[in-house]
């Protein structure tokens, strides 16, 4: 009894076929869309995306294709533009690589479109950093309303008025729009696993976890980790109304050097919201 | 040997033991649920953005959090003294040896008290399941689960299971938690054959039971958990998804059985060659 349980139970998870979902050719009028924090976990508290990566990521981003990316931890405007010039300079013939930073700090977010318009700022509110809006205008596409964030590593608290703050302005100010939520958000809330091990608070990032899921479809829920060490923190919101879900996931082998986290790959049908 | 280890188990005082740890459970979790519950919903939160609201406490609630709870704390604590008082216990009192003289074989009285045990680990499983939900129904109030992900790592997105739906689920958790405590009552039973003293076989089986739970728990150990039957062991809250994946619950249920069918081998093997002094 106990060799057949064993085949059973451990045997049968042994040769079962992997099918998560991972980025391909995409449909027509499908919107391909990429969250990646691109910083490092060297020093105390990590670092900002250093400039010998600039060359593998903007290969990783051309060989994605997609129409619309939102970055986390790029040092400067300097590093932004560097990065757009190699992005245009690899893919001549697809892209015009718009993109818009935040203007201060040392680790910005950011934003690319492959094509289409880009526009949107950066919005400060209390002591916590800012994030970025943004609006995408891409032909034959409705507009889509994104809003980027890198939620605080070290304190729950300070994640939940940063997240919970960054919904609440993504629907006051896009009211009848395709909305997208993306970033780091720093909080892991793993089926599987105690979470404690790295949150001050973890019951309060359960509670700012599930303050986004009720309003936004998690695309990328049950794909898997995004980051070092087997933590899930990168997460692509989707209005569930507005969008639906082709196929999302975090993208592995991408990380160069110390960098910690996996991009997070979203392909999305924009919809009409049902009647 | 079966009506015999009945009356034996009924005239021990581990039933009441049992009964009177699970019922104390429950009233100090109604008052810290009820405490709880009215300060979340109450204006009194810590912190602005949550999730919780009034009809996310209700009697289902209740009896999730606490069957959950005493499912991982308490009940395989009763599982791992079963397996104490039958055999080593009856070894150190000597009245195992009444019971080989006479015309039973050894696996037989073996088997007859662990199916003894596990009998009246299903009737505690079930007692305090029914328990539970009568309490919440009449202390809270029923309505319908919802269930978010991080809430005791039930689901990995928001769900609702209407109440008929959840008392259904709840009806098939019963079979379900009782198989996953066969473990630690074969477990027990392993060591029980070992000792010669019922409390080092007990505190062997519980000590050990701890170490593994907390080990399964902890999130640096990837490559190890699945090797744990505590990393498997509650695998009836995927009940409680909205679809349950049956495929992934029967192969955790098989890991579970591994363990079980291999613990309780050994220790028939043990128990069948041992001489008695």
């Amino acid at each position: 009894l106990t060799v057949a349980f064993w085949l059973l139970g451990y045997g049968s998870e042994r040769f079962s076929i992997e099918t998560r979902w991972q980025p391909g050719p995409r449909d027509p009028g499908v919107l391909r869309l990429v969250t990646w924090n691109l910083g490092s976990a060297s020093g105390a508290t990590g670092a900002a995306l250093r400039d010998e990566h600039l060359d593998r990521i903007a290969e990783s981003l051309v060989e994605l294709g997609p129409d619309l990316v939102l970055l986390q931890e790029l040092r400067d405007g300097r590093q932004f533009g560097e990065l757009q010039a190699r992005l245009r300079r690899q893919d001549p013939a697809n892209g015009s690589w718009s993109g818009i930073i935040t203007e201060r700090g040392g680790r910005r977010l950011a934003a690319l479109a492959r094509q289409g318009n880009l526009t949107g700022k950066g919005r400060s509110f209390g002591a916590s950093r800012p994030l970025l809006q943004v609006q995408f205008d891409h032909p034959g596409q409705p507009l889509v309303s994104a809003v980027i964030l890198h939620a605080d590593a070290f304190s729950a608290e300070k994640r939940n008025q940063a997240i919970g703050f960054a919904v609440d302005f993504l629907f006051e100010t896009s009211p009848g729009g395709h909305r997208i939520l993306a970033g780091d958000l720093n909080l892991d809330v793993d089926v599987n696993k105690r979470r404690d091990l790295f949150s001050d608070d973890d019951r309060l990032d359960v509670e700012t976890y599930n303050y986004v899921a009720l309003r936004l479809e998690d695309v990328g829920s049950g794909m898997g980790s995004t980051a070092r060490p087997d933590r899930r923190l990168d997460y692509l919101f989707a209005d569930p109304d507005h969008f639906e879900s082709v196929g999302a996931a975090p993208w592995p082998g991408q990380r160069f050097g110390d960098m910690d986290h996996d991009p997070v790959v979203a392909d999305l049908l924009a919809v009409l919201p049902p009647e | 040997v079966i009506t015999l280890e009945l009356l034996k188990l009924w005239r021990s005082r581990r039933i009441w033991i049992a009964v009177f740890a699970l019922t104390l459970f429950l009233a100090l979790m109604l008052f810290g649920f009820y405490t709880y519950a009215v300060n979340e919903t109450r204006g009194n939160v810590e912190f602005r953005y949550t999730f919780e609201n009034e009809s996310y406490f209700n009697g289902l609630t209740f009896a999730l959090y606490s069957f959950y709870f005493g499912f991982v704390l308490l009940l395989p604590v009763f599982a791992a003294t079963e397996g104490g008082a039958h055999i080593a216990g009856e070894t150190h009192s000597r009245t195992v040896q009444i019971l080989l003289s006479r015309p039973f074989s050894r696996s037989r009285i073996f088997l007859s008290k662990f199916g003894i045990a596990l009998a009246y680990l299903g009737a505690l499983v079930g007692g305090f399941l029914l328990s539970a939900l009568l309490v919440g129904l009449v202390a809270v109030g029923w309505g319908d689960l919802h269930l978010y992900p991080g809430v005791l790592q039930m689901t990995d997105r928001p769900q609702c299971l209407v109440r008929e739906v959840a008392l259904a689920r709840f009806a098939l958790v019963w079979p379900f938690a009782t198989l996953s405590l066969t473990v630690p009552l074969a477990m027990s039973f392993l060591f029980s054959s070992y000792c010669r003293s019922a409390v080092h076989a007990v505190g062997l089986a519980v000590s050990t039971y701890l170490v593994l739970y907390v080990v399964s728990e902890i999130h640096f150990f990837e490559l190890l958990r699945p090797w744990l039957f505590t990393a498997h062991s509650a695998a009836w809250r995927m009940l409680f998804q909205e679809s349950v994946e049956w495929g992934v619950l029967w192969r955790d249920t098989c890991k579970l059985l591994v363990f079980s069918c291999g613990f309780l081998g050994i220790a028939v093997h043990r128990f069948r060659t041992r001489e008695e002094t």
